[in-house]
């Protein structure tokens, strides 16, 4: 495991690659893609332990944080879905050059998992496969579930909770500017707010794979949009909701291995 | 600001990011920051909380570090077989040697929330630590802490309301109640927690005499309490109350803010640490150059 700063020096970002630990390397590196605010604090456990896997099983992998989050460099404020689909594309190019192969699969949670969907549309060369993680559908519903988490958390958190401003109405109706402890800046909240189905529908990767812990009406939607296109779409639906905005989550240890043992599953049928 | 990735500890199994300022950033004080986990949360801290203390620390002139401990976030676990106490000091321990070695900086503060601030405390012992930033430490309540408590209840009118709405939650197997018997995960008051973590709280003589060590040195340490822990602390003179028997009232800064969730959840809360913390440690910098002045003109510390 190497942590490393890559990218545009003035403005680096912080990655973690995790070299093959199997005796026989495989041909394929795995770029780790993090999901937004909470949820990128959990998904933290939950990546180091499959990079750990991944790495064991032979792949190439590196989990890496976009500009304005993590140890990258940017204030949160600056936190944009435009920047991240091109740090999405330049840490899949740094691993590609660190692990020395051509062929690179990206694994996206949530926010991660559109932004990812978003880069491929790019269609980088070396992208060979895509795994969405219970992807972020519908952008403004994502707001709303964000702006709802927010008030009962502090409702939850606090002796004495005082009515919270986003209780006066819906993501719809209000400028949700932040949520669970991340600033969510103009800019980023007009880029959420615009993804809808076409976002994720626009992917373009050979293989996909689609991990829903529980299959929502909008992820039926996405599977039906889905099925017009070309190229392998698997779908693998857990059964059991990921409460990924909980309380409880936030300081989880607790690893849903379900989902991880179905994507690392799928990955190595690759080669 | 210059941020540098550290790799240190017996088998360097320890990840840290080393956070510098940049000639200019203001003085070079002959202090270095240690920032700590809080709970399981790796070093970039809750809500991002760490890296922004750190670049704001960079800007008046501060070098810091941020670290998991082993088998924590980006940290492997220790080979050794110690507690995950005793670790947890051994590997705070490593990381002022490897600052010490890397920025020639003898004197340190330990920042940490929850078992962060436990953690802080625990490596008193320590004799380069010279400050602490204890967010949401241990508690000590009194009869005065009930009392005020009840009086707060009363007042809110929304209590009521927010109790019924816990307890119908927690029956149905929903989120944590943090009502009058649920545990406060982690928090202050403390024996029980959430995730991994138990927090046990020391005797109140342990807890005044780890925070004496640390200002007999000439240090200074804070602490702050949130709005999550009122229960066992809701008035900044609470914490001189009960540390008046060992002749340190006065002598710990503390501040109560009832607004403020445990975590700091509202970027509000978050600006308003900060700013406190930097404050806080641009004049207990100036006490330690002086204190650095003084050590040279005497022989001694340097």
């Amino acid at each position: 495991m190497r942590p490393f700063f890559f990218g545009d020096s003035k403005q680096p970002l912080f990655g973690i690659y995790h070299a093959p630990t199997a005796k026989a390397a495989r041909r394929t590196a795995v770029l780790l893609c993090n999901p937004f605010g909470q949820e990128a604090i959990r998904a933290h456990r939950i990546y180091r332990v499959m990079a750990d896997r991944l790495s064991r099983s032979g792949f190439h992998v590196l989990r890496f944080d976009y500009h304005a989050t993590g140890d990258s460099s940017g204030d949160c404020s600056e936190a944009s879905l435009g920047r991240w689909v091109d740090d999405v594309l330049t840490a899949s190019e740094e691993l590609s050059d660190t692990a020395g192969v051509s062929r690179v699969a990206w694994v996206g949670l949530r926010l991660g998992a559109t932004t990812a969907a978003l880069a491929s549309a790019r269609r980088p060369a070396a992208l060979s496969d895509l795994v969405l993680w219970d992807p972020v559908v519908d952008g403004l519903a994502y707001l709303e579930e964000l702006r709802r988490a927010h008030v009962a958390f502090l409702a939850e958190d606090l002796e004495f909770p005082p009515v919270h401003p986003f209780a006066a109405g819906t993501a719809e109706t209000l400028e949700i500017d932040r949520a669970l402890g991340f600033a969510i800046p103009p800019t980023l909240r007009q880029e959420i707010r615009a993804l809808d189905l076409g976002a994720l529908a626009s992917l373009r990767a050979p293989r996909v794979c689609m991990i829903a812990s529980i299959m929502t009406e909008e992820m039926g939607r996405l599977q039906t949009a889905l099925a017009s296109r070309e190229g392998q779409v698997s779908w693998k639906t857990l059964g059991a909701s990921e409460a990924w905005n909980s309380e409880q989550a936030m300081n989880s240890l607790i690893i849903p291995v379900d989902a991880m043992n179905a994507i690392i599953e799928w990955l190595e049928e690759t080669r | 600001m210059i941020e540098k990735i550290a790799l240190f500890g017996g088998s360097r199994n320890l990840v840290g990011v080393v956070t510098q300022p940049v000639a200019g950033d203001g003085p070079a004080p002959g202090l270095a920051f240690v920032l700590l986990n809080a709970g399981v949360i790796h070093h970039v801290g809750p809500n991002r909380i760490n890296v922004k203390l750190a670049r704001r620390l960079a800007d008046s002139g501060f070098t810091s570090m941020r670290f998991d401990l082993s088998g924590i976030g980006d940290s492997r676990a220790s080979q050794s077989t110690l507690s995950f106490e005793a670790q947890a000091v051994a590997d705070i321990r490593a990381a002022m040697d490897y600052l010490q070695a890397a920025c020639a900086v003898r004197r340190f503060v330990l920042v940490g929330l929850c078992s962060g601030a436990d953690n802080a405390y625990a490596t008193t012992p320590d004799e380069r630590v010279y400050g602490l930033v204890m967010l949401e430490p241990y508690a000590y309540p009194t009869w005065r802490t009930r009392m005020r408590f009840q009086a707060m209840r009363l007042r809110s009118p929304l209590w009521l309301a927010n109790y019924v709405r816990r307890r119908i939650q927690r029956a149905l197997g929903g989120a944590r109640a943090p009502g009058e018997e649920s545990p406060a995960p982690a928090g202050p008051g403390g024996e029980s927690a959430s995730g991994s973590y138990v927090r046990r709280k020391p005797p109140l003589a342990d807890f005044a005499a780890g925070l004496r060590r640390v200002l007999e040195r000439g240090g200074a340490a804070m602490a702050t309490y949130s709005g999550s822990s009122l229960r066992v602390i809701n008035h900044a003179r609470e914490l001189d109350r009960v540390l008046r028997p060992f002749g340190l009232a006065g002598r710990v800064s503390c501040r109560v803010w009832s607004e403020t969730n445990h975590t700091f959840t509202e970027l509000s809360a978050q600006g308003r640490l900060l700013d406190t913390i930097v404050t806080w440690a641009v004049e207990l910098s100036g006490r330690s150059d002086g204190a650095v002045a003084a050590g040279r003109r005497s022989g001694g510390l340097g």
